[in-house]
């Protein structure tokens, strides 16, 4: 809850160029990430964006494919609310802020009905064609909210999808015609084959507050703002996926600056998450 | 499969007395008024505190409200295990709030509140005693007075060995398992739950073990309690002679 | 050892982490203050006739802390002192609240402690002049003096049979805020002193040091000590104070000065506030950049100096 004078305090930051915290409207706030915080999952990856946190975990399981994908697997998203973010995000406030969350997530990384041009190329999760592929769930937790969880979302599900290695699995030939092909999961981790992420977006919210535009609010200024697009962007800056948020309308001038905005900040955005990603193996298992 | 060997080792190489390796971290969550992070070998569980502040205006049964969560992160593999999972935290999380109630004196209950809110990281067994533990950490972090300190602790029979701290996998099995909340003043067990049928004997043998287990658990609560004291003491020392030549 | 500059993951806890052993370096370690645990016997060296404060409890004749803290003794009196707790208010507080709804004759505001607050509409000053008895119109125009959302510098008053608080605002320094930002930080950083409106001439700002850790951060305004923008004895023409750029840089640099003093756990004072900005312009500090590692090293060295010289 906001008074209209911090309101408006803070919307002249914003014309100004000085927010509250001192950064400019393109500035993203300190990133912290960690990869490999969930020993039991397939990847993982914890996301502190100011001060919204997020935790993400993926997971793979034996699944059949998609008629229309032989052979390709399949894909799914999820957010949820933790209760640590607050008594206000217990039951509906919490489950629709996640539903929508992970809506805007998976669009994000949509392929098409092939399994193809997704942000994560499915086919890499095919096994055996139209028999037996790889089902990969991405569950993000928010811990916190301070502002901006859904590009914190993205981040940090683009960290943990990175972080994600597949079993080997070998497949023996079936043996005479109604036999199965035998599957063989190699349990051993140094076996396991690392997710190729290449073309894995960022979701960079660009919001509208009279003329300036501004990304990576907080909590704070999130309440000070007319409308906001969320823009998938990915490391060449091309665009994967825009949805709209908020009442106001965005006119199409606006609308191009706004993409403008995301395709310079976006890049940028990933560059830094990719160096973080690099050199971001948990150290929680080796303190003290 | 063996759970014990012959020489005496589980599974994961410990003794049937052996805890898994314990980390607690206190205050690290920003935006809540306590918070504790309790980690056991791989189950990992986070706890927030949020009051006391004065009642609100909707009716509530409870001064204190716990609430246990069980995501999908949490639990490895089969997503019903969670579904599973987050029907024994409801049914936990209501004998964790009378548990707190108890301990907690009245006249601070009185025209307040307090959210306990827990959630789990990842599931590899022994989870309800993980988060008995982060709630009451959370709890003395937030400098809410507690009549006492206590512990959780998970125990089970397994091939004829009482062991301490049961990992998921070991607790799959049928065998009796006894889990307790000890009050360390006063020795006494405020929670008990038992699964599985078991002789009496069978529930004793498990119960002193585990409250060995609740004694040791408390040793390293108490001391990480005191070091986060001493830090925030440390650091918040006051400026005596800065303000007086500045007045 | 955690690293501040290498911008390794951190938190609260680990920063109070590394400010606590850099200022143990100057103290030798050992802390001077009694500290106990939940559930441990507190000494009374067979004293006769103690006191139990708060914190303790009496168990077989025994003194035991209910929470983990600071051993206070006062005369007879023994009690635990947590340090980071609820804000409790006390008689005469000052403090910044905000105002959550509007209900009878009276204002309920959130002062983010253990009680509820509820300013009445008797305990405001209405234009007009202070004694007049409150009419039915004013009761109707009471969001005309504040509504729900606003942010008010108030004192605590008096409390409640139930425990809870009355505030008033019946001094010209107190009202609705504008014209600046609201910075929070934990309660027990703020000491109750003589002032709490303290201009800071230097930095260009004025900052009130709320009890119940909100503090409010404004640009400077000359002559008058601190105070409330407007003054409810003028009609509220809701005028938003126009802030320029150099007035924004200069509350936005004691801003971040507060956050990151709350962020490693040090006291709040006029002394720390000043010597955390100056540090900020002599370090070259980027304003957004006082919230990262280097400069949060840099600030827990300049304490550690300060403490080594006492």
């Amino acid at each position: 809850m906001l008074s209209q004078h911090e309101r408006h305090y803070i919307q002249q930051g914003m014309a100004q160029n000085v927010r509250n915290d001192g950064r400019t409207c393109e500035h993203y706030r300190p990133l912290k990430l960690e990869v490999g915080v969930l020993n039991m999952t397939s990847g993982s990856a914890r996301v502190k964006l100011g001060g919204t946190e997020v935790v993400v975990g993926v997971k793979v399981d034996i699944a059949t494919p998609s008629p229309d994908a032989p052979d390709a697997g399949l894909a799914y998203y999820d957010v949820e609310i933790s209760p640590l973010a607050g008594p206000e995000y217990l039951g509906y406030a919490g489950s629709e802020l996640g539903a929508s969350l992970a809506q805007r997530l998976a669009r994000s990384m949509q392929a098409g009905s092939d399994g193809r041009g997704g942000a994560v190329d499915l086919t890499a999760l095919g096994i055996i064609k139209g028999k037996t592929c790889w089902a990969m769930y991405v569950d993000a937790l928010v811990i916190r909210v301070d502002g901006n969880v859904l590009d914190a979302v993205s981040i940090a599900a683009k960290a943990a999808l990175a972080d994600t290695k597949l079993p080997s699995i070998s497949v023996t030939e079936a043996e005479g015609e109604d036999d199965e092909p035998e599957l063989e999961v190699d349990d051993d981790p140094s076996a396991s084959v690392r997710l190729e992420t290449p073309s894995v977006p960022c979701i960079v919210t660009v919001s509208q507050a009279g003329r300036s535009y501004v990304v990576d609010l907080c909590e704070e200024e999130e309440q000070c703002v007319d409308a906001s697009l969320h823009i998938a962007v990915t490391a060449q800056g091309s665009l994967r996926g825009i949805t709209k948020q908020g009442s106001s309308g965005i006119d199409l001038g606006s609308l191009q600056e706004m993409l403008g905005i995301a395709q310079r900040v976006g890049p940028k955005l990933i560059q830094v998450v990719d160096q973080h990603i690099a050199s971001g193996a948990a150290t929680a298992q080796e303190e003290d | 499969m063996e759970f014990v060997s012959p020489e005496g080792l589980r599974l994961d190489g410990r003794r049937p007395k052996e805890l898994r390796k314990l980390r607690i971290k206190l205050g690290s969550l920003d935006g809540t008024d306590g918070s504790a992070f309790v980690q056991l070998g791989n189950t990992k569980v986070l706890a927030a505190v949020f009051g006391p502040r004065g009642a609100p205006t909707g009716a509530r049964s409870s001064a204190i409200s716990c609430v246990i969560a069980v995501s999908a992160i949490s639990v490895q593999g089969d997503r019903r295990s969670k579904e599973r999972l987050g029907r024994q935290a409801t049914e936990f999380s209501r004998a964790l709030t009378n548990a707190m109630e108890q301990l907690v004196p009245a006249d601070i209950l009185k025209n307040a509140c307090i959210d306990v809110h827990v959630q789990v990281l990842q599931a590899d067994g022994g989870l309800f005693a993980a988060c008995a533990n982060a709630a009451l950490l959370a709890l003395a972090n937030a400098g809410v007075p507690l009549r006492d300190i206590c512990a959780a602790c998970h125990t089970g029979l397994l091939e004829s060995t009482a062991l301490v701290d049961l990992s998921a996998q070991e607790s799959m099995q049928q065998a009796p398992q006894a889990a307790i909340l000890y009050e360390c003043r006063t020795q006494s067990i405020a929670i008990m739950q038992t699964d599985n049928k078991m002789s009496t004997t069978a529930l004793e043998e498990l119960l002193e073990l585990a409250t060995e287990g609740c004694i040791a658990l408390v040793t390293a609560m108490r001391q990480a309690l005191i070091s986060s004291t001493v830090q925030q003491l440390s650091t918040s020392a006051p400026h005596a002679s800065a303000a007086q030549r500045r007045d | 050892m955690l690293s501040l500059a290498s911008g390794s993951v951190f938190d609260s806890a680990d920063l109070v982490a590394v400010a606590a052993s850099s200022f143990d370096q100057t103290s030798g370690g050992a802390p001077e203050t009694p500290v106990v645990c939940v559930g441990d016997t507190i000494a009374t060296d067979g004293q006769e006739g103690f006191l139990r404060g708060h914190g303790t409890q009496i168990v077989d004749g025994e003194l035991v802390a209910t929470v983990s803290g600071a051993v206070e003794r006062i005369n007879k009196l023994v009690s635990v002192r947590t340090l980071k707790s609820r804000y409790t208010a006390e008689l005469g507080d000052v403090l910044v609240g905000r105002v959550r709804e509007i209900s009878g004759k009276r204002w309920k505001v959130d002062i983010n402690g253990r009680q509820e607050a509820v300013l009445q509409l008797s305990a405001v000053n209405l234009p007009g002049g202070i004694q007049r008895r409150r009419t039915a119109e004013d009761e109707l125009n009471m969001r005309s003096v504040f509504q729900e959302g606003d942010l008010i510098s108030t004192e605590v008053q008096s409390f409640f049979a139930d425990g809870s608080v009355a505030l008033h605002t019946r001094s010209t320094k107190y009202g609705k805020l504008k014209g600046g930002q609201l910075v929070t930080v934990a309660c027990s950083l703020i000491r109750r002193q003589k002032q709490h409106f303290i201009p800071l001439e230097s930095l260009g700002v004025d900052v009130i040091l709320g009890c119940n850790g909100l503090v409010w951060v404004t640009p400077h305004v000359a002559g008058a000590p601190a105070a409330a923008a407007d003054q409810t004895s003028e009609p509220d023409t809701d005028v938003e104070p126009s802030v320029s750029a150099k007035q924004r840089a200069a509350v936005c640099r004691t801003a971040n000065a507060l956050r990151a003093l709350g962020a490693l756990g040090i006291s709040i004072t006029p002394a720390t506030i000043e010597d955390t900005c100056k540090a900020s312009i002599d370090a070259g500090v980027q304003l957004h950049a006082m919230l990262e590692g280097p400069f949060l090293e840099v600030i827990i060295s300049q304490e550690t100096q300060r403490r080594q010289r006492q």
